[in-house]
């Protein structure tokens, strides 16, 4: 039984830890995914067509905004301009308080390199993708 | 990424998974069930998310201690209830009786004629001549083989080792 506190003591201390260094001492970059982390992993999950879990790194508004078919749809869209993405990683913009910014290079069977550049705003610690317009600019 | 973000992120999780399975109680690697081995691949697949920056640490805390809970506490059940234990830990299987191989414990455990052979070759040292010596032998709830001789066996192996003296004709 005391393993059983002791381990959940553990738990709470850490998770206090981190809230206390991402709240208070205001770390955007560590304790959370930065930015760049943010939109490669948001690119990399519409690469392999997951738009539900893409949903997971767009901001509220957004979400209310956007479903995964329209992600979809966009994804499409962009693959016809672009050609296939056969690579993607996140490249550092960008962050002033609770907003920043961040780009997605992509690598694409036809169109060699390409820039996504996203902006994004930060909502209980965590950075989250504000508009979508890259995907439909580029 | 910066370097000082990964060092960061890896020393934090370290000394965390480090409390933590000290924490847990673990034994020996040698020693852990095939449960075990699924939750050290699932802690490995949540370490890999968080030190590439793809989740929040708190994510990471929560979903690793927790796995680390459940364990403890289906440990405590299962040392506290024999029923229980039964349930979710793996029972010795029989394997040989008498240098006789059981084909019911070897179908449960998938294992064949040869396998046999080499787990009592690597166990216990025994050749197929020397199988008679073999009381029995089981597959352990870890998964490793252990073999129990007959009494005859083993004192004449240490007749042998010279703990004890030869009999006299």
């Amino acid at each position: 039984m005391k393993s059983l506190v002791y381990l959940s003591l553990t738990i709470a201390s850490a998770l206090a830890l981190i809230a206390g260094v991402v709240f208070r001492l205001g770390d955007a970059t560590t304790f959370v995914p930065p930015p760049e982390a943010v939109v490669e992993s948001f690119v990399r999950e519409l690469r392999t067509k997951r738009y539900q879990r893409a949903m997971h790194y767009l901001s509220d508004d957004l979400k209310a905004k956007v479903r995964p078919e329209i992600l979809k749809e966009m994804t499409e869209r962009l693959r016809r301009r672009a050609g296939e993405i056969t690579d993607v990683w996140g490249e550092k913009g960008w962050i002033e308080g609770d907003r920043a910014e961040a780009s997605a290079i992509i690598k694409t069977k036809t169109g060699g390199w390409n820039s996504l550049k996203f902006a994004l705003s930060r909502k209980d610690g965590i950075w989250l993708i504000n508009d979508l317009h890259p995907l439909e600019t580029h | 990424m910066e370097l000082r973000q990964i060092l960061l992120r890896v020393v934090f999780t370290y000394v965390f998974m480090f409390i933590l399975l000290r924490l847990c109680g673990k034994r020996g690697v040698r020693q852990a069930t095939s449960f075990d081995f699924v939750l050290v691949l699932i802690l490995g697949d949540l370490l890999d998310d968080v030190l590439w920056a793809e989740v929040p640490v708190s994510q990471f805390v929560v979903a690793a201690g927790t796995l680390v809970l459940l364990e403890v506490i289906i440990g405590l059940a299962s040392y506290a209830s024999e029923t229980f234990s039964r349930i979710v830990d793996s029972q010795a299987d029989l394997f040989m009786v008498d240098g006789g191989l059981i084909q019911s414990g070897m179908r449960r455990e998938r294992m064949n004629e040869k396998d046999a052979e080499m787990m009592l070759r690597r166990q216990a040292s025994l050749e197929r001549r020397r199988w008679p010596e073999v009381k029995n032998a089981r597959i352990e709830g870890d998964g490793h083989p252990s073999a129990l001789k007959h009494e005859w066996a083993r004192e004449a192996q240490q007749r042998v080792r010279g703990s004890l003296p030869m009999k006299k004709r």
